[in-house]
């Protein structure tokens, strides 16, 4: 707290006066995180290689189990075209992941990785996104709500239940969900999941308890974030101010207290975005769901590099991406930001 | 601001405990039932044939939560003469309670829920991802157990463990056995329309025996030397340099069409079934072959096999009547079923064991390795991993090997014995006691309680166990391939239902041979028994050979559990075979609207 007023102070004391940026300063903050993207990806696949490298079994032994022997080793390594250098390997399951001409083969499955993503992806995105859309739907409204009427029963209420809810970690929460909806009200039933292709409203259906077990610790905190934002902004000098012009309740809400309390939110709502995509992939695995968790298990299971390659390179881009839209909205918020940045570049120019 | 904070937490407690006690009932919502009660149950109906009692009151039936079992153990199959009559009248007994339970619903007629019906889909739950479509690259019993409904070989194996004529239609023993003549079943149909031809057959074991110059793809085929084909096509001839008792067994391998290279993608067989897609991690699926051979075979239209991460979400799904059938209910999911299953249940041909390393101090020492066969209490093991789904044992092989299977060893060693253990190791020289390390794959549960079983077990004899758990890829490389361990419990399944596939690995030479056993008259009997033309005097070898395993305490060999199949009630005809087979022809609905139900899924 007490760091980020010091650095405001520093930002004021630099620049005088309203924040003006050029487009070239947004192009210049976009590319730096172009920059790390590429950069953390890289790193990522080399420590992939690296583990892959290093702990023990290999796709052959495993496939073989216990019915290994020489003469099946042999035919199944000419088979998976294992014969090859380690590097060569790392190379091709970098290159083959864009080059449809030679493309990435998962030794597992024996199809194109890309194959095996792509209809996934859609899967684990959309859970995340469902999540997310929950979190900020019901989120926005709640804090508002026990924020206003504050040490209310309602208050109280969202409270406990934040707190419960925050503790339980998402699958097993998952876990409790199946059990309660399963049996108890022999409805919505796991793996119960359908394409969105073929039937969209049984597809958000079926994905409605994956989105909630996964929404709801998150939901937990981003109400709680949310509110303590709102309560600290209740006896902020400029709400007293307002007040003081006679605005009424409603206008010092959604226009005094509701702006500044958003742009903390929408980080943290960034953060959680993230989180949600890593998160969606374990609680796809409860729910039997044929997304990319399933896939990244059997994967590291299978000692599958290509496919493991592909999929943690693909869920490190999201994750990176979705980062950089957060900072970038934020700059939009408070350009603030990309000043600093741009002081900060400066120093170190000189 | 203090009592707020205690109200607070007042709610928080409150909720929690809401929160609990739903999903405590959820839980329960699943009753678990008297088991004993239920088999009563069962035989009484089979006795008196009073089925027309429980239809007249289903509401008391229901309440006394009866689960029809079938438990068909290898020993029954064995001593049934007509197996196929004795299944007949266990189906019927099953039909009529399924039959009594619909009349509280619907009250469609009992004659028709009584005979097969065809036409259906049936969705079994499988936890075991398919390794390979190609049935001769395929090495995984989850694997096998689907393609044996797609692919046939010259002969195939029966529930009662015997090698039936499949696409030979009879076969003759030629040149003390070292050459097999093959009479070919005439316009059998591979599932793209084309006829089998004796090319297609010389092809596919040439293919799997790796006599097409590249490597043997089943290496227990490589004694045959030539394939020929005879009689204008319609004979083969298989050579072996040696002979070979158990081959007829190994010819049971798939027949595929020559030269086509899309086996992995899109196999093609001759069996009941044929492929119809397979989306990984999703689900693989089948549908009825119009032209199979075999008249009237099979009974449903589709099988989809869906393909779970783990068995209780798989489990959950049965409850939730998403999968028709379960292969790999476990002893305490058995005790959640309710009423709407049949259970099947029996050996499967595998081998539980704590494999001992004979290379290791201190249990290269026999004494050593008696004091720990004697520390452990198999009826107690088998009760605590198994319930009544498992049967101890003491050598290397399983009762399901049927008259392989060497009965005097049935019982020896049932109690723990700690006090004539610690005997045995005092004479070993470790009367102080002892510290030995066992390593066991953290991904198969079943072998994790039992370790922990183990090591109480050991301790009581004065053997301190520290229990290791590694991951299924480092179990492999580092104790199963590099033999660099003490004890590890494992449980062994096998490629072929013979008997020299499940002994074999303990001769000394042997690749596979893990627990490092040597003994020379055991691989000198290995070497006679394989090329025994009589049958008696080979029966009578492998069983000497799993008396030594014993004798030489090569490891504890612990129990043969079963595989237990759950089957929702109206489906019938499941039959559980000695090895990891499922034969989804035998299985049919029974019942109409659920069978109309099935086809909307």
């Amino acid at each position: 707290m007490a760091e980020d007023k010091q650095q405001e102070k520093k930002i004021n004391n630099q620049e005088v006066g309203p924040v003006k940026l050029s487009r070239s300063d947004y192009w210049r903050f976009l590319g730096a995180k172009l920059r790390d993207l590429v950069f953390t990806l890289w790193l990522m696949s080399l420590i992939v290689f690296l583990i892959f490298y290093i702990i023990p079994g290999d796709t052959v032994t495993m496939l073989l189990g216990t019915e290994a022997t020489p003469e099946k080793r042999a035919a199944l390594e000419a088979e998976l075209n294992l014969d090859q250098p380690p590097l060569e390997r790392y190379r091709h399951s970098l290159r083959g992941l864009w080059d449809s001409d030679d493309p990435s083969i998962s030794l597992r499955f024996r199809q194109p990785v890309r194959d095996l993503i792509a209809p996934r992806l859609g899967l684990s995105l959309g859970l995340a996104l469902y999540g997310f859309i929950l979190i900020v739907l019901l989120s926005l409204p709640l804090s508002i709500i026990s924020a206003w009427w504050e040490n209310s029963w309602i208050d109280k209420l969202t409270s406990s239940l934040a707190q419960i809810f925050m503790a339980i970690p998402g699958f097993f929460l998952g876990i409790l969900l199946i059990l309660l909806f399963a049996f108890a009200f022999s409805s919505f039933q796991a793996g119960n999941y359908q394409p969105a292709t073929a039937d969209f409203w049984g597809h958000l259906q079926g994905l409605f308890l994956p989105a909630l077990a996964l929404a709801l610790p998150k939901l937990a905190q981003a109400q709680q974030f949310f509110r303590a934002e709102l309560v600290k902004a209740k006896s902020a000098p400029y709400v007293r101010t307002a007040r003081s012009k006679g605005a009424d309740s409603w206008r010092v809400l959604f226009c005094h207290m509701f702006r500044n309390s958003l742009r903390p939110f929408v980080t943290s709502l960034g953060l959680i975005l993230a989180e949600l995509i890593t998160g969606s992939l374990v609680v796809e695995q409860v729910f039997v769901l044929p997304g990319m968790g399933r896939l990244l298990f059997t994967a590291i299971e299978t000692r599958d590099l290509p496919l493991a390659q592909g999929l943690i390179l693909t869920i490190a881009a999201l994750v990176i991406l979705l980062n950089a839209l957060v900072d970038l909205l934020n700059a939009l918020i408070d350009p603030r930001i990309i000043a600093e940045q741009r002081a900060r570049s400066k120093k170190e120019a000189v | 601001m203090r009592k707020a904070k205690t109200t607070t937490k007042i709610f928080t407690l409150l909720l929690s405990l809401l929160l609990l006690t739903t999903s405590l009932a959820a839980c329960q919502n699943a009753p678990s039932e008297d088991k004993t009660n239920g088999i009563k149950q069962t035989e009484q109906q089979e006795a008196t044939g009073e089925a027309t009692e429980a239809a007249a009151e289903p509401s008391a039936s229901e309440k006394e939560e009866t689960t029809a079992e079938e438990k068909t153990t290898s020993d029954e199959e064995e001593a049934a003469a007509e197996p196929s009559a004795s299944e007949k009248e266990e189906a019927t007994a099953e039909e009529k309670t399924t039959a009594a339970e619909d009349e509280s619903q619907e009250a469609p007629s009992e004659e028709v829920a009584l005979s097969p019906l065809y036409g259906g889909k049936a969705i079994v739950g499988i936890t075991q991802e398919p390794d390979f479509l190609d049935p001769h690259l395929a090495v995984a019993a989850g694997t096998k157990e689907i393609l044996f409904n797609i692919f046939e070989g010259l002969v195939k194996l029966t529930p009662e463990g015997e090698f039936a004529p499949c696409l030979a239609e009879n076969w003759q023993v030629e040149d003390e056995g070292r050459t097999l003549r093959f009479k070919l079943r005439p316009e059998v149909k591979f599932h793209n329309g084309e006829v089998v031809t004796a090319e297609d057959v010389k092809y596919s074991l040439e293919r799997a025996a790796g006599l097409n110059g590249e490597d043997a793809l089943l290496p227990e085929l490589a004694t045959i030397k030539e394939v020929e084909i005879d009689a204008d096509g319609s004979e083969i001839v298989v050579r072996q340099a040696e002979a070979d008792a158990n081959l007829l067994a190994y010819l049971s391998c798939a027949i595929i069409p020559q030269d086509y290279d899309q086996q992995d993608k899109s196999p093609i067989g001759t069996g009941p079934f044929r492929f119809k897609s397979y989306q990984p991690q999703v689900s693989l699926e089948l549908e009825k072959f119009p032209d199979y051979w075999q008249e009237g075979s099979p009974y449903l239209d589709g099988v989809v096999f869906k393909i779970y991460g783990d068995m209780d979400a798989a489990y959950m799904e049965l409850l939730a009547g998403q999968i028709d059938i379960f292969p790999y209910m476990t002893e305490e999911k058995v005790q959640g079923l309710l009423d709407k299953y049949q259970l099947v249940a029996g050996g499967a041909n595998m081998v539980q064991m704590l494999a001992l390393n004979n290379a290791r101090e201190p249990l290269d020492n026999l004494a050593v390795r008696e004091a720990v066969n004697l520390a452990i209490g198999r009826a107690f093991l088998t009760e605590q991993i198994m319930g009544e789904y498992g049967q101890p044992i003491f050598s290397g092989m399983a009762p399901s090997m049927g008259r392989f299977y060497n009965e005097e060893l049935k019982d020896v060693n049932l109690e723990a014995q700690p006090e004539l253990a610690k005997e045995k190791l005092a004479e070993a020289g470790y009367s102080d006691g002892l510290k030995l390390k066992l390593t066991v794959p953290g991904n198969y549960l079943i072998h994790v309680d039992t370790a922990n079983l183990l090591a109480a077990q050991l301790s009581q004899a004065g053997i301190e166990v520290e229990i290791e758990t590694v991951d299924w890829g480092t179990w492999l490389e580092r104790v199963y391939a590099g033999r660099d361990y003490q004890m590890t419990v494992i449980a062994l399944t096998y490629d072929f239902y013979t008997p020299s596939n499940v002994l074999d690995r303990y001769c000394s030479e042997a690749a596979n041979n893990f627990i490092n056993f040597s003994n020379e008259t055991y691989d000198e009997l290995a070497q006679k028994a394989a090329k025994e033309q009589e049958q008696d005097k080979r029966i009578q070898d492998y069983r000497k050979m799993q008396e030594i395993l014993w004798q030489d305490k090569a490891s504890a060999f612990l129990q043969e559990p079963d595989n237990i199949t759950a089957l929702r009630k109206p489906l019938s005809g499941y039959v559980q075979y000695p090895a990891y087979v499922q034969d989804m022809s035998r299985v049919y609905f029974v019942d109409q609207a659920a069978l109309d139900e099935s086809l909307n899924k």
